[in-house]
């Protein structure tokens, strides 16, 4: 009997594979990228009148956004457990779900609340997370990012990103013709926007943020006949002094990794190169001399390599100089028409940046290791593309119809969102550093 | 140029003449002067007898030659105007008498046109119906020849109509049979092609069956379980063999990582999948539950 079976199992070798012990072996590659399908059960509410904040939206949103989650729809949910003891892991399996989140948050006194959550593997009937929270009313959605921070973690072994701030520009026309630019803050999501500078005619760009995120970097003029200058502003005092006193317009500022440096585009008679500046002192040294345009630096994360856009080919492309100086290298080729505004994810592997394949301006990631170059989004204007912290998501300025907006996509393009911040034109998102 | 014309002119000149002086417009339409006839004037005796007499004579003579003029001028008028006269009654009783005989003639005439007319339209009446009566005869005769014609044509197309439906049901009769033939021979050559290979496959079948069955099978456990494994994040190039094992009734009693891909979330995920594919698609004969009721599964992520 086992010497026919042998015998058979030899013409299958292709899909079927006999060892020498016996044991057939079944191989398969993974399919389609799909997220992980996921139950998050509305937070059960122990106070008076209605809970303070829908803490189970915000961390789907936060978990769908990320492009790694299959949220299930609590239309779905055959209970609603509260904590570990009341679960039926049963009721999830038949539903497919392979992680549960419940939760619950306690009204101790007037805008004092505890609040608890665990994560649970369906399959397993473990807990792979759980934790208590003590916050006001004002700090309830933060809870909630640091929720889905948690999950994420736990789950895809990434450092969550959602607790984090982004910065942008708005730019609205008043009525009398003014316009008035704003520098925002935001958290992950768009939610809680704050003004960190406001000006009435001259425009505000390039906000970056310094790696101890306590500073932001961006270029404003300070009246419309001088030109633009970077300045400094500490997003907690307000304080900001203006950088650059060279005779040049300075733009385009990248903070080091270290904190202690700027990457910056300055023209000097009329002529754009890359410059480094050392904060604290003010010293200005040059990085690249080319009569062509070098704009746009950005820092590896380990600050050895800087990257910028040259259109010293003919047509702006990406070029890489070590951060001490020497010859630039042209990175991208082949990889469409245009490439311009990249920006290095959090391990150096990949760089996101703007690309013109011929029909508009896209947003795309290249690998360094073998020069290739994925497509993420398919608007016609999309430009302004940033890493988050984690690398797993990318924030970027998009159009929506007539209007300017910020939109998140999943490192893998599996997910967009349009983030809904301010009326009037949206830009320029800078996202930054997790504090820990 | 006679006297009298000159008088009959200045005449003419002196009563236009007065006619202006005395404003009257002259018409252009002349007025007609009639010739005056002078009256016998009666002898005046005088004292010269011979002048006298001869005065006398010659007015006698003059007189009586005018006399004789205007007798033989008034005769000639009367014989004239009696001529005339005569003439025209005799003209007159001649056209009567011609208009009376035309008119007689003509009547004459007329009536014997009437009568010949008559007699014509009588004559034409008379062919007219005859002419009728021979072509309704005519026409009956041509639908009677026609009619019969069509019938006989149609009975003659039914009969060669019936004929070659006959011949045609005969031709397909003999068709069919010669297929119905053919079929049956070609299915017996057919089936004992079938049979002469059934019987030389007999020996492999079980076998192949059984291999088919097994790769069938394999295929659907592999589907499942692909179908049921979602990855948390990239894992490129890594690879997890997982010992499975599972009842009768597909069911997966154990996964249990045989060689671990180094990654403990990659590793789970795909204990995880053999866990939601269960129970796995298995196979309702029970003889090849001994060759899957433990295997090997190896799970790799993309490249």
């Amino acid at each position: 009997m086992r010497t026919l079976f042998a015998g058979i199992l030899l013409g299958l070798s292709s899909m079927v594979c006999l060892p020498a012990n016996a044991v057939l072996t079944i191989e398969i590659t993974q399919g389609e990228n799909s997220g992980v399908p996921i139950a998050v059960v509305p937070f059960r509410w122990h106070g008076a009148g209605d809970p303070p904040e829908d803490l189970r939206g915000i961390i789907a949103a936060d978990l769908h956004r990320s492009g790694r989650f299959d949220l299930l729809p609590p239309g779905n949910f055959l209970s609603h457990p509260s904590e570990i003891g009341e679960v039926r892991y049963k009721d999830w399996r038949l539903i497919k779900a392979e992680a549960l989140v419940v939760g619950r948050i306690f009204e101790k006194s007037p805008d004092n609340y505890e609040i608890t959550f665990q994560l649970l593997d369906v399959y397993r009937e473990t807990q792979k997370a759980g934790y208590r929270f003590n916050a006001t009313g004002e700090h309830l959605r933060q809870v909630a990012h640091q929720i889905s921070d948690h999950i994420y973690h736990k789950m895809t072994g990434v450092e969550g990103a959602f607790d984090t701030r982004i910065a942008y520009v708005t730019r609205e026309q008043q009525d009398n013709g003014d316009r008035i630019y704003q520098l925002m803050v935001a958290d992950s999501d768009g939610h809680r926007p704050q003004q960190i500078l406001r000006t009435t005619n001259l425009p505000v760009l390039s906000p970056a943020w310094s790696p101890d995120g306590e500073w932001l970097a961006y270029v404003s003029f300070v009246d419309r006949r001088s030109g633009a200058n970077v300045w400094l502003q500490n997003i907690r005092t307000g304080n900001r002094r203006k950088i650059a006193q060279a005779e040049g317009a300075a733009s385009a500022p990248a903070w080091s990794p270290e904190g202690k440096r700027l990457a910056l585009r300055m023209s000097y008679k009329g002529n754009a190169d890359i410059y480094l500046m050392d904060v604290a002192s003010g010293s200005i040294k040059r990085l690249t001399r080319h009569p062509a345009i070098d704009t746009e630096p950005a820092w590896a994360p380990n600050g050895r390599q800087i990257v910028f856009t040259s259109d010293r080919s003919g047509r702006p492309q990406i070029y890489r100089v070590a951060a001490a100086g020497g010859k630039p290298e042209r990175l991208t080729r082949g990889v469409g028409r245009e490439n311009a505004r990249a920006s290095y994810d959090p391990k150096g592997e990949r760089l996101v940046m703007v690309t013109n394949r011929g029909n508009g301006y896209q947003i795309g990631v290249f690998y360094m290791a073998d020069g290739r170059m994925d497509l993420l989004t398919d608007g016609t204007l999309d430009e302004s593309p940033v890493f988050a912290p984690n690398g797993a998501m990318i924030l970027y300025a998009t159009r929506l119809g007539r209007e300017g907006v910020l939109a998140a996509v999943s490192a893998d393009g599996r997910v967009k969102q349009v983030l809904k911040l301010h009326r009037g034109e949206v830009r320029e998102p800078s996202w930054a550093p997790k504090k820990n | 140029m006679g006297r009298p014309l000159r008088g009959f002119i200045l005449a003419v000149v002196v009563h236009v003449a007065f006619g202006a002086l005395l404003g009257v417009s002259l018409r252009l339409q002349p007025e007609v002067v009639k010739p005056i006839y002078a009256e016998p004037v009666q002898a005046v005796v005088v004292d010269l007898a011979a002048i006298a007499q001869e005065k006398k004579r010659k007015t006698d003579a003059l007189k009586k030659k005018k006399a004789a003029e205007k007798k033989k001028k008034a005769d000639a008028l009367q014989k004239k105007k009696a001529a005339e006269k005569k003439e025209k009654a005799e003209e007159l009783k001649k056209k009567k008498a011609a208009e009376k005989k035309k008119n007689a003639e003509e009547l004459k005439k007329k009536k014997a046109e009437a009568l010949k007319k008559k007699k014509a339209a009588e004559k034409k009446k008379k062919a007219a119906e005859k002419k009728k009566k021979a072509e309704a005869l005519k026409k009956k005769k041509a639908a009677e020849k026609k009619k019969k014609a069509e019938a006989l044509k149609k009975k003659k197309a039914a009969e060669k109509k019936k004929k070659a439906e006959a011949k045609r049901k005969a031709e397909e009769q003999k068709r069919k049979a010669e297929a119905e033939k053919k079929r049956k021979a070609r299915e017996k050559r057919e089936r004992e092609a079938a049979e002469r290979k059934a019987a030389k496959e007999a020996l492999a079948r079980d076998e192949r069956d059984a291999g088919s069955a097994l790769g069938a099978l394999v295929g659907a456990i592999e589907e499942k379980v692909r179908n049921n494994w979602s990855l948390p994040g990239e894992f490129t190039g890594l690879a997890v063999t997982i010992s499975v094992k599972v009842t009768r009734t597909g069911e997966v009693t154990l996964a249990e990582i045989v060689r671990s891909s180094g990654n403990s979330l990659f590793d789970e995920s795909a204990v995880t999948a053999l866990m939601k594919a269960s129970p796995l698609p298995f196979p309702e004969e029970p003889r090849y539950y001994e060759f899957i009721k433990e295997f090997h599964f190896v799970l790799r992520a993309k490249n």
